[in-house]
């Protein structure tokens, strides 16, 4: 008996690490992304639960996905994102600057995977190798890439003399995006037509401005906003003929013309796997804030094709997608 | 429990003799028993144990040392392994790079570089910048995945270590710099193998190498990854960890590998890694890189096989003293159960039971002692018997001694009576004697006188009357004095014996043919009595043993003595007879056996017998239960003497009133030599 006692003993002993982490526990994850929705089934929604996927979280084993979308309304994200604490959420991803702003107070994991632009600048966190507080997440270079997608639109069309910018106004970050931008565009020669947006109704008032100033491209700054309205911007370009480039492949794939910018299923990749982490017990303070390695240059052929445009063969031969 | 079939009580039933003898030391008993049987367990169980101990720790200890050596070698492959693929990443960019330097500036347009640039971008995602610079040191095109093209910048590189390096060593490795203070990058420049052909400079994302540390699989739960020459963490699974640009030259291990052990197969074992677990650690160098590819594996993962063995050792080596103990508790009974058996057997046999018997079967020296055992009770037991015989002769012999001594006695004290008295009788009888003679001489004398008177008156005329007168008092007087005569020659009889009884040792003793002895004395008293009494008559019966043989003896005295009895016995049965009457059949026997060194005669009348207060006293001298004139008194008495005293035998007497008496002496072949002489006073 005592034998049987102690070979258990060992048994214990040895299955020690092991039993340890196999507690089974269901996790709670929401996600909020203020320009549209993306619960379970939704392109993000998915891109989401595939990648906690991949570090063994699967909805109705140990996972429950839960999203709420504000639809563009800036006052109703705190609320929401209250909503989504007070349902039980274990972390909440986040898009964009705004989301973010107000998930630093609500005193939850926040994993901030896409539009934050450079959280150091912005103020949210302190450094990106020690963050602190409960915000981490992929922090965004936008701001510096506009040159290189304003470079993109040059070598789209050669002549390229004035850029119109359309951005969120409201929005810090995307404000500052668009501010980096316009000196860059400037330092490239360029003319930058503003075309700052608050609301919807905005767009209608951008759309004349380009009307009457005939700017050669557009650069959309994407944000909640833009990115409720892209298909009206996708619209006026194809309309008028105008080379766009966007931010995310989302965009380009969704119709835009082309796009540069980080890549987004890297990037809910690494949220997921920062997400994991805290799941895991990490404090998102400690977690670092990555950089985006991958950008993908998408080109529309399709969206060029319907706008009569030649894509030349060198960006076409460089572009990472072309969608035909 | 263990088939012992040794036990006492099968011959030992409850309630015997010497159970109470052996109950006794019973109490103690248990405890003995468990003394020795837990001094033969724990002893069995100790050497066992200690053995086996021994051979467990013996074997623990090579088998960690083999483990451990086993594991610090596998381990110093896999880094070996894992910094060969993590060189392998680096060469493989270096390789492309060397594609862009073939063609010297003088040929193709900026532009087509430009593209070619690009196309290596979008071809390996870890160059995140590359610059071309000419064979002079000025940059000519720079190409961003983040930033505009840029050609001509006219930036001088040709003192930058970037360009210089590069073009004296065809390569350079740039110092690792975390931009943002998070990013892992490293500059990697290579020149051309022409002159001419300028060199390209590439700014490596090192977090790209995750890719690969990610996929070095160590263990279940080990690690790879890759510190720098300053010590500072380049690649590691947790890319967290290397954002945080995580200075790790405080860690033991890789101090000990920056110092110059990281080819070594020093296994930094149980150091912390960042992390804060236990690990053991593995390290090599990166080639062509001054990095330092470490391999971790969790300590408890690492030794969950050597724990994994170690506890089935554990686990053998209890079981095998588990078996010890059963076995040795086993051998302990079967040791102690004999000498138990043995013990109590002792005991018994100690405590006086010599039949006792230890029954063991165990086939062994055991079994002897017990066997021996078994002999010294049964020993024991005969010689046990054996004393009680001798005691119960010796008792004998003793109390025949004593019986001896007081017959001796006895006879002393008869002796020293007699012998006074026969001084006495001597003096006496001698006294006597003369005047005796006087009387009995004058008497003879005197009759002889009245016959002549008797005849001178005859001669005489005496008248008629005067005559009868004269008759009748010679005849008287004649009678007188023939009683005279008669009781003088009594009282002489008398005298004579009595000298005799004092004077013993008449005759010469030699050796005489006892049924001889017997039947003449047999013959001379019957006839005697015949002569004595004309109408006596006796059946006299005749019982000699042939065997009797011869016995050294006074025959005379031996004579005296059978007349003496005999006389007696047709006296005693003459007197029954007269009391009886006609019916009644006087009988004497005499009988002889032959007993060895000694010879029995019996003279036996049916008789009156002789009453009990007569029988104490019929030895005494002068004793007689005869009419007065029949008896001197001193028959027995001195048959007594002449058989006891003269010739060492005895006399004994058995009798029955009104049935029998029977005198038994019993003589000893030889005389003794004390009573040879026979010259007592």
């Amino acid at each position: 008996m005592r034998r049987r006692e102690f070979l258990s003993v060992l048994g214990a002993a040895a299955l020690l690490g092991s039993k340890a982490d196999a507690a089974p526990r269901t996790y709670r994850l929401a996600a909020m992304n203020p320009a549209f929705p993306m619960p379970e089934g939704s392109p993000f929604g998915d891109i989401i639960i595939k990648a906690m996927a991949k570090y063994g979280y699967v909805v109705g084993q140990n996972l429950i996905y839960d999203s709420l979308c504000p639809m563009g309304d800036v006052a109703k994200i705190a609320p929401m994102l209250a909503e989504l604490k007070s349902r039980g959420a274990d972390a909440i991803i986040i898009i964009g600057y705004p989301t973010a702003v107000a998930a630093k107070a609500i005193g939850i994991p926040i994993v901030a995977a896409v539009g934050l632009g450079d959280p150091v600048a912005t103020g949210l966190i302190q450094s990106q190798a020690h963050p602190g507080g409960n915000l981490t997440g992929i922090s965004d270079v936008a701001a510096m890439l506009s040159t290189k997608r304003l470079s993109l639109l040059k070598e789209l069309s050669p002549k390229l003399r004035k850029v119109a910018m359309l951005w969120n106004k409201d929005d810090l970050g995307m404000t500052q995006r668009y501010a980096t931008s316009a000196k860059s565009a400037e330092a490239m020669g360029f003319s930058v037509q503003a075309l700052g947006v608050a609301e919807p109704d905005d767009f209608e008032e951008a759309f004349a401005a380009m009307k009457a100033e005939h700017p050669d491209a557009i650069l959309m700054v994407t944000d909640s906003l833009t990115n409720l309205n892209r298909k009206r911007v996708f619209e006026f370009a194809a309309a008028r003929k105008l080379p766009a480039i966007y931010e995310y492949d989302f965009l380009a794939r969704d119709g835009g013309l082309m796009s540069y910018g980080p890549d987004i299923g890297e990037s809910f990749d690494r949220a997921a796997a920062l997400v994991d982490r805290i799941f895991k017990g990490a404090n998102p303070g400690d977690l670092p804030f990555e950089e985006p390695t991958r950008y993908p240059l998408v080109v529309n052929l399709k969206t060029a094709r319907a706008m009569g445009l030649e894509i030349p063969p060198n960006l076409l031969a460089l572009a990472d997608e072309v969608l035909e | 429990m263990c088939g012992m079939t040794i036990s006492l009580h099968r011959d030992m039933p409850e309630g015997r003799t010497f159970a109470g003898a052996g109950a006794k030391p019973r109490a103690p008993s248990g405890s003995i028993r468990g003394r020795l049987f837990t001094k033969y367990v724990a002893l069995f169980v100790v050497v066992v144990g200690i053995a086996l101990l021994c051979n467990g720790v013996f074997e623990a200890i090579l088998y960690y040392r083999q483990h451990k050596a086993a594991l610090i070698r596998i381990q110093h492959h896999q880094a070996v392994a894992a910094a060969a693929r993590i060189g392998h990443f680096v060469k493989e960019i270096e390789g492309q790079l060397g594609w862009t330097v073939q063609l010297p500036w003088s040929a193709g347009s900026i532009e087509q570089r430009r593209f070619d640039a690009l196309r290596l971008l979008r071809q390996i995602p870890a160059i995140t910048e590359l610059a071309q610079v000419d064979s002079s040191g000025k940059e000519r095109l720079r190409v961003s995945r983040l930033a505009e093209d840029v050609l001509d910048s006219g930036l001088d590189l040709s003192n930058d270590p970037k360009f210089t390096e590069a073009m004296a060593h065809k390569v350079y490795f740039g110092p690792v710099y975390f931009r943002r203070e998070s990013e892992p990058y490293m500059t990697l420049a290579v020149a051309g193998s022409r002159k001419d052909a300028g060199v390209s400079i590439a700014e490596v994302n090192l977090k790209l190498i995750w890719d690969v540390i990610s996929q070095i699989k160590v263990g279940q739960h080990g690690q790879a990854y890759v510190v720098d020459a300053q010590g500072r963490l380049i690649a590691h699974p947790d890319i967290s960890l290397v954002l945080r640009n995580i200075d790790m030259s405080k860690l033991p291990q890789v101090q000990a590998a920056l110092a110059g052990n990281a080819d070594g197969d020093e296994n930094f074992e149980g150091a912390k890694n960042i992390q804060g677990r236990q690990v053991l650690t593995a390290a090599a160098p990166v080639s062509p890189l001054p990095w330092i590819m470490f391999v971790e594996l969790p300590v408890e993962e690492a030794y969950a096989s050597l724990y994994t063995a170690l506890g089935r050792l554990a686990a053998v080596l209890l079981a095998a003293l588990v078996f010890a103990m059963l076995a040795g508790m086993f051998l302990a009974r079967r040791m102690v159960g004999p000498i138990q058996v043995l013990r109590a057997g002792a005991e018994r046999i100690g405590g006086g039971d010599f039949s006792q018997r230890i029954a063991i079967g165990t086939g062994d020296e055991l079994e002897g002692l017990a066997n021996q055992f078994n002999d010294m009770g049964a020993r024991l037991q005969e010689s046990y018997a054996d004393l009680e015989n001798k005691v119960e002769l010796r008792t004998r012999e003793l109390s025949q001694s004593l019986q001896d001594l007081h017959a001796a006695q006895d006879r002393l004290i008869q002796t020293e009576k007699l012998a006074s008295l026969g001084q006495l009788t001597a003096g006496i009888a001698h006294e006597i004697k003369n005047p005796l003679n006087f009387v009995n001489n004058f008497s003879a004398v005197s009759s002889e006188l009245v016959e002549e008177l008797t005849d001178a008156v005859k001669a005489a005329h005496v008248d008629g009357k005067m005559r009868e007168e004269i008759d009748e008092l010679t005849a008287m007087l004649k009678g007188n004095l023939e009683k005279i005569v008669q009781h003088g020659r009594r009282a002489d009889s008398i005298v004579k014996n009595m000298l005799l009884h004092s004077r013993e040792g008449s005759g010469e003793h030699r050796a005489a043919d006892i049924n001889a002895i017997v039947e003449e004395s047999l013959n001379l008293a019957y006839h005697g009595a015949r002569a004595e009494r004309p109408g006596f008559n006796v059946t006299l019966e005749r019982a000699y043993d042939p065997a009797a043989g011869t016995v050294d003896l006074y025959p005379q005295e031996i004579t005296r003595v059978l007349l003496n009895l005999i006389s007696n016995g047709f006296y005693a049965s003459g007197k029954r007879k007269a009391r009886v009457g006609d019916g009644f059949e006087s009988t004497l026997r005499a009988s002889t056996k032959n007993l060895g060194d000694q010879v029995e005669i019996r003279i036996r009348d049916n008789g009156t017998g002789i009453p009990k207060d007569v029988r104490e006293k019929m030895f005494n001298p002068f004793f007689t239960t005869k009419p007065a004139g029949e008896g001197t008194g001193l028959g027995l008495s001195m048959s007594h003497d002449i058989v006891v005293k003269q010739h060492g035998g005895r006399i004994d007497v058995e009798t029955e009133p009104d049935a029998f008496t029977e005198f038994i002496i019993t003589l000893p072949r030889t005389l003794p030599a004390q009573t040879d002489t026979g010259g007592r006073p």
